[in-house]
């Protein structure tokens, strides 16, 4: 439920995806957002989402040389989107 | 996927077969429209399906679903829907014994909380068609949505109540645990609502901007059409750039920006005109910010959560419908919302700090003067389109004198620049007609291009006395 918490999950997606250790993740920067929606700016063709705005993050994680940007609210949902 | 046919026969008819064309697996097909749902094989190649299969006129991407969260939380922010309730009249219809009673409105959204006090002895019927597999409402959406239009109040002593009290309430839960779900999910919680006796669906959901001719906006449309269901729709929270999305972009829905207490249109809020034919909407607006109402998962945590959206705006225009509806129990959809329309109060000054129809529609509801509506004039706006040179465009409007005595009203129209220059036409047949008691008269509204260039925005106004008794937003695009 909170910031440190949702970095934690971001890296803990990325290591999954990556197939490495948590500990080779590096945490570049988190910008606190207000999302348009359940989306989270990150919406799909066909699908369509609660209209609330949603605080949340903007987490740049750094592993194996390359950027990774996840959105976030700031309860439990964190997406990859690049 | 979502497949549209030419008839609802070859839509079945494909049902039936099982398999539009190579790839493509239809597994039903939708009660109100020519449309059918299914899937994509991941085994087989696709093949566009239009070339071989008789009926098939466009093929849509529904969603693919995705890994969901557990909870959501709320900002901690002071509670607004007690004051939010008398900036749409909504303390006036009380008084005058409105509740919404007998009313049904479907809440097409992440599930109600049942155990919520506030909804004790109110849903009368509950299905998921989300992909949870259960009722519960996981992220609070749904169950805040349901409080603004039509919870009791119970927990707070009635402070925190909604605009319609009495009414009933059809969970009809479409969006999961993440607060997203599948166009065609959508679209059957919406036909299910609809045979549940739902007269009202709010729906505080949207996805990209639309046209009005997407599947989930025809949805829109043919249920209007069909079962006479009134829907209240979200516009989005796209602003200030972003347009008007589907489903509040069909024509028959009645879509819903947000303001805050100030009266002052939320930044947030999507505009209009739409997309490519630059129809005039948003149709109208209401309080959406900062608003506080039940909060799921009652009992484990406080009992009301405050939020901002058009989702918070689109429950009270959602309620304010049930309320029409009880004074008006003949009345059909659209004239509830075109009752609606016609009573808003514009926002912004009318000079200086001109708001236009594309921001606000007709303006803020107001219920204090849908009480003593005399006039309803249908349809609620007008757009002309995409209009040029010295031709006049003709549109008819029905103005209907709701009371026993004939009237006498004078008839008012004016246009601005909502971006672009010069100086459009603008007619009227007759600026002062004579309406006989309990009777209608329609007139036509004309525009021409002249010089202008650029999209307008502009009302008709009908005035007995100096005084306005209903308002209609217009609109038109100079090519």
């Amino acid at each position: 439920m909170s910031k440190d918490g949702q970095v934690t999950r971001a890296k803990r997606d990325l290591a999954a995806h990556l197939g490495i250790d948590e500990g080779a993740i590096g945490l570049k920067s988190v910008k606190e957002t207000d999302w348009p929606d359940a989306s989270l700016g990150d919406a799909h063709p066909g699908q369509v989402y609660a209209q609330m705005m949603v605080f949340g993050y903007i987490i740049t994680l750094e592993a194996q040389g390359k950027s990774y940007v996840y959105h976030s609210d700031d309860a439990t949902h964190v997406v990859r989107v690049n | 996927m979502i497949v549209r046919f030419a008839t609802q026969e070859q839509a079945r008819a494909a049902v039936a077969k099982g398999l539009v064309d190579g790839g493509i697996h239809l597994t039903g097909a939708f009660e109100y429209q020519p449309e059918a749902y299914g899937y994509v094989s991941k085994a087989g190649p696709f093949v566009p399906v239009n070339t071989t299969t008789d009926g098939v006129q466009q093929v849509y991407l529904d969603a693919v679903e995705h890994e969901a969260p557990d909870t959501v939380t709320a900002a901690t922010i002071a509670p607004t829907l007690n004051d939010a309730l008398p900036l749409i009249g909504a303390d006036a219809a009380r008084k005058a014994g409105l509740t919404g009673k007998g009313i049904k409105i479907a809440v097409v959204d992440t599930g109600i909380d049942a155990k919520h006090p506030d909804f004790a002895g109110r849903i009368v019927a509950a299905k998921d068609f989300s992909s949870d597999g259960d009722q519960i409402d996981h992220f609070g959406h749904g169950t805040h949505v349901a409080g603004i239009a039509a919870g009791t109040g119970a927990v707070s002593d009635g402070k925190f109540g909604g605009v319609a009290p009495g009414a009933q309430l059809i969970d009809a839960k479409a969006l999961a645990k993440n607060g997203s779900g599948s166009m065609s999910g959508i679209m059957k919680a919406m036909e299910w609502a609809a045979d549940q006796g739902a007269k009202i669906e709010n729906m505080s959901l949207g996805g990209g901007a639309s046209d009005g001719r997407d599947p989930l906006s025809q949805e829109v449309n043919a249920i209007t059409a069909k079962k006479g269901v009134l829907f209240a729709i979200a516009a989005g929270n796209s602003g200030p750039k972003g347009k008007v999305s589907t489903p509040a972009a069909a024509d028959l829905a009645l879509s819903v920006g947000a303001v805050d207490k100030t009266r002052a249109l939320a930044y947030f809020s999507s505009r209009g005109p739409r997309v490519k034919d630059n129809a005039v909407k948003p149709d109208v607006v209401a309080p959406g910010v900062r608003i506080t109402a039940p909060r799921a998962n009652y009992g484990d945590n406080d009992p009301y959560a405050t939020y901002s959206g058009t989702s918070m705006a689109t429950p009270m225009v959602a309620g304010a419908a049930a309320l029409v509806m009880q004074l008006h129990p003949d009345w059909s959809a659209m004239q509830v919302k075109n009752a609606l329309m016609n009573s808003a109060s514009a926002i912004g000054d009318n000079d200086s700090g001109y708001i236009s129809v594309y921001d606000q529609g007709t303006g803020l509801i107001n219920l204090s003067n849908i009480l003593g509506q005399k006039l309803l004039i249908q349809p609620g706006s007008l757009s002309f389109g995409m209009i040029s040179g010295d031709a006049l465009v003709r549109k008819d409007v029905t103005i209907a004198n709701l009371t026993d005595q004939p009237m006498t009203i004078d008839l008012s129209g004016r246009f601005r620049q909502h971006q672009g220059s010069g100086n459009a036409g603008f007619e009227l047949a007759k600026p002062r007609i004579t309406i006989p008691a309990s009777d209608s008269v329609t007139i036509a509204l004309g525009v021409r291009a002249g010089d202008a260039k650029g999209i307008f925005s502009g009302e008709l106004v009908a005035s007995r006395d100096g005084q306005p008794l209903a308002r209609v937003a217009a609109g038109f695009t100079v090519k």
